[in-house]
């Protein structure tokens, strides 16, 4: 019994290392057609890789580039959204985003403290030492209580260890983008679409958003997303005109 | 002295009491106010306005359905009750309702109202003053929209553009005021929005209120400063704004009476009011003296410059700030262009809009991120050029080169055009030398191994939960442990009490002479041997626990039962109590005591 588990162990792991080769080698050559100028070749095993469940900042940031070469800014902006949402911190990814939409007229809501906080130091990393601290005080204020009187700097120091360890962590949690923009979508229509104030296409048009906005998915209906525009307003999308810039979200999802 | 001695002063004196009883009435009647008031003093032809009859104390009173005054319509329309609490007094107060509807415009005089009460008082109202002005079209709440020309309605809309002819791309101040006369309840379902192709509008602000008298009518005015950014040329029209809003208004005419007796004296309606157009003549700017780098700024600007750090080391970038203060749509300006950046590798700005303020003043800011390519003691500097439109002439700003010391790089390799376009914040060497690209104009790409990473947040992740999972439960039995030791921790004390107290006795035992003490004292301290044995306490101890707590040999056995006899003997039956011990039976009894010690011992 335990010779067949472990052949079968055998063969997961060979396969898995045969994917991440074969993800390697894919990245490697893309990177490759994209230095040597062939674009479409880059984009394609760029896009390719996605495709394998893979998620890379690395990849998505090469591919936003691949993009914005062949001219196409809307994917380049999608590509880096998604990049950035992986890794904050790929300052390559938002002074590209930047210039994107500085060139194409897409309006880019102003960057909050959350990415403030987050470009500078990963939430993974807050969240993480968050957590460590928060744990550590929680074992101190025990083991505080194994002397036969607790000393109160020991116990003091565990207290200040919990709290500020769950503000580090929940700090994190607010700034981790994953988090704050799980529902946000790019406006993917060839053409600028109207913002409607009512889910229908005779509702008065408050405003017109460009390929490559960013919008806030807020609740489906139909066909239609009730969306926060940049600019705070809040308006009826055709959903068919977005794409979530999680890969697996739906609008209003 | 009898009554039928003074008849006339006995007549006199009723006469006086009947005289203040009937005064005292007649002064309660007279202070029972009759009041008459208008809901509004001024209304429009056809508009009608409210009466109010209050006869304070009095509930029966005949009050006149119809008052007769030329050109005005008086009728009588429903009536209520007030009540009211003060300090212990109840107050009623009766409320006659008449509609007054005025068929000219013109100043009315509403004459003394007479209402004979159930005591058949006769009590007048104060005339009372109605101005009427002219009827300007079906207002009150219609859904029509109507133009603001005529400034008699319940309410309208104002659009007011600060300049009519203008360049494409000028911010013009425009003022969207909304009035609403005082008295009428008016719920905005939506914010305004208006404008229409070729301009751009920021979003409308909080609206500042005020009250005004417009044509002798006071009116709530709600005003929304905003501005207007023509994109293109030509003439333009500013489409009208429009509230959509529900107006509590009174009935306009006979058929609301109904409403009126069923609900009140208002009506909400739902009602479009839009503002007028106002068209504007676009032009574009000037083709003479337009400099090169003139991008589209329209308006009145200056400019700034500022550098960080003053000195930096070989390949540290420094941060140029260019300042752009003054009026105009900053949103739409673009970066000043840098001059003189011969020796300095420059990236693409980062750009800041601050809020324009009430009065068109904003601020636009530009972070050009620079590295010295070589020893440089100053910065590029910029220029600038925009359209003034009031001068209507090209301005081109100059900002000279801030003094800094840039350090040249250590090994000066050749720039790759890669970290030139990329990262704005090339600081960190690493991230750098990740990103390459071969051609001049490419992007960089990040060549380093593949890192892979998860749109969920790590939170929700399996490792972080089995992490948690795991130090709760190496708390939990942490906690488990401390629990235990301290419950240990208190046995031993108890043992190490007892151990004391038990050596105490046995010193005691070899000191006692008298008798009856010294078999309870070696009792008690064959009891505290066997309670540091077992769980139990001192007090519970028997002589079979004492006999079963160790294996003792037959003999051991038979002295100490031999010691519980002699106790026995000495507490209950006829033994003497008192008297010393024979040193015999001391030793004897010690010697048992020492076995059973040792055998504890051993």
């Amino acid at each position: 019994m335990s010779h067949k588990l472990s052949i079968v162990f055998l063969l997961f792991a060979s396969l898995c290392m045969a994917h991440a080769e074969d993800t390697g080698a894919l990245f490697r050559a893309a990177n490759q057609a994209c230095q040597s100028g062939n674009y479409n070749a880059a984009m394609e095993g760029y896009e390719k890789i996605t495709t394998t469940g893979i998620e890379s900042p690395d990849v998505y940031y090469n591919l936003g580039a691949a993009y914005q070469m062949l001219g196409q800014p809307v994917h380049a902006v999608f590509n880096y959204r998604r990049a950035l949402m992986l890794k904050p911190t790929l300052l390559q990814a938002r002074r590209s985003l930047e210039s994107i939409a500085q060139t194409q007229g897409i309006p880019m809501p102003r960057f909050t403290w959350r990415e403030e906080v987050s470009s500078v130091i990963l939430p993974l990393h807050l969240i993480s030492g968050g957590v460590i601290a928060a744990w550590m005080g929680a074992f101190l204020f025990v083991f505080a209580f194994l002397r036969k009187r607790p000393r109160f700097w020991w116990l003091s120091v565990s207290v200040v260890l919990i709290l500020m360890g769950k503000s580090l962590a929940l700090l994190g949690f607010l700034c981790d983008p994953k988090v704050a923009y799980a529902h946000s979508a790019i406006v993917t229509a060839p053409e600028a679409i109207a913002a409607h104030a009512a889910p229908a296409d005779s509702s008065a048009s408050l405003t017109k958003l460009v390929p490559g906005t960013g919008v806030n998915v807020l609740s489906n209906r139909g066909v239609w997303s009730y969306c926060q525009l940049p600019d705070n307003i809040n308006a009826w999308l055709p959903s068919k005109n977005l794409t979530m810039v999680v890969p697996s979200g739906s609008p209003g999802g | 002295m009898s009554i039928a001695c003074y008849p006339n002063k006995i007549f006199a004196a009723a006469f006086l009491i009947a005289l203040l009883f009937t005064g005292l009435d007649q002064g309660l009647a007279q202070s029972t106010p009759i009041k008459a008031t208008l809901s509004r003093s001024t209304t429009q032809v056809g508009q009608p306005v409210l009466l109010h009859i209050e006869l304070i104390g009095i509930s029966t009173a005949d009050v006149p359905l119809t008052v007769d005054v030329p050109d005005l319509d008086i009728r009588w329309v429903n009536r209520s009750q007030k009540i009211m609490v003060d300090n212990g007094n109840m107050t009623s107060t009766r409320v006659d309702n008449y509609q007054v509807t005025p068929r000219r415009e013109g100043d009315f005089k509403i004459p003394s109202i007479s209402v004979l009460t159930a005591r058949n008082q006769r009590l007048h109202t104060e005339p009372l003053q109605l101005h009427v002005v002219a009827r300007g079209g079906a207002g009150g709440g219609s859904s029509a929209s109507k133009q603001s020309s005529d400034k008699s309605e319940v309410a309208f809309a104002q659009l007011q553009a600060a300049k009519t002819t203008c360049y494409v791309g000028e911010t013009i101040p425009v003022t969207l005021r909304f009035c609403i006369q005082e008295g009428t309840r008016c719920k905005i379902n939506q914010f305004p929005s208006f404008g229409g192709d070729g301009f751009t509008i920021p979003r409308l602000e909080r609206p500042e209120e005020s009250s005004e008298e417009i044509n002798g009518i006071p009116y709530h005015v709600m005003t929304f400063k905003t501005s207007v950014t023509p994109v293109k040329s030509g003439a333009l029209t500013i489409q009208p704004a429009q509230f959509n809003c529900i107006l509590q208004v009174a009935p306009s005419n006979n058929e609301d009476m109904i409403a009126q007796f069923l609900g009140g004296q208002t009506m909400g309606r739902e009602a479009l009011i839009s503002s007028n157009p106002i068209s504007l003549n676009v032009k574009s700017p000037p083709k003479e003296g337009r400099p090169e780098n003139f991008n589209g700024a329209i308006g009145d600007f200056a400019i700034r410059a500022e550098a960080t750090p003053k000195r930096a080391q070989a390949s540290e970038p420094v941060t140029l700030k260019l300042i752009l203060t003054g009026k105009g749509n900053f949103d739409a300006l673009t970066a000043p262009v840098l001059t003189g950046v011969e020796g300095w590798k420059t990236y693409s700005p980062k750009e800041a809009v601050a809020p324009t303020d009430a009065n068109g003043f904003g601020k636009k800011t530009f972070d050009y991120i620079l590295i010295a390519e070589e020893a440089k003691s100053a910065t590029p500097g910029s220029q600038f050029s925009y359209f003034d439109p009031v001068k209507e002439r090209y301005v081109t700003l100059h900002t000279s080169g801030v003094t800094v010391q840039a350090a040249a790089p250590i090994s000066s390799p050749t720039p790759t055009a890669a970290a030139a376009t990329a990262d704005a914040t090339p600081t960190p060497a690493p991230k750098a030398a990740e990103a390459s690209a071969p051609k001049s104009n490419a992007l960089p790409i990040l060549t380093k191994e593949i890192e892979t990473s998860s749109f969920r947040s790590p939170v929700w992740s399996l490792k972080f939960v089995l992490a948690q999972t795991l130090a709760f439960v190496l708390w939990l039995l942490l906690i488990g442990y401390v629990v235990l030791k301290k419950i240990n921790s208190g046995e031993k004390a108890r043992r190490r009490e007892l151990e004391k107290e038990a050596d105490k006795k046995w010193a005691d035992l070899s000191q006692e002479s008298d008798r009856k003490k010294f078999y309870q004292d070696a009792i008690m301290y064959l009891r505290q041997e066997t309670a540091l044995r077992t769980e139990k306490a001192e007090a519970d101890i028997s002589l079979k626990d004492i006999l079963t707590s160790r294996t003792l040999d037959s003999d051991i056995i038979d002295q100490i039962s031999r010691i519980f006899e002699r106790n026995e003997e000495m507490v209950y039956g006829h033994v003497s109590r008192s008297g010393d011990i024979p040193s015999q039976e001391r030793s004897s009894v010690i010697e048992s005591i020492q076995k059973f010690h040792d055998t504890h011992v051993s």
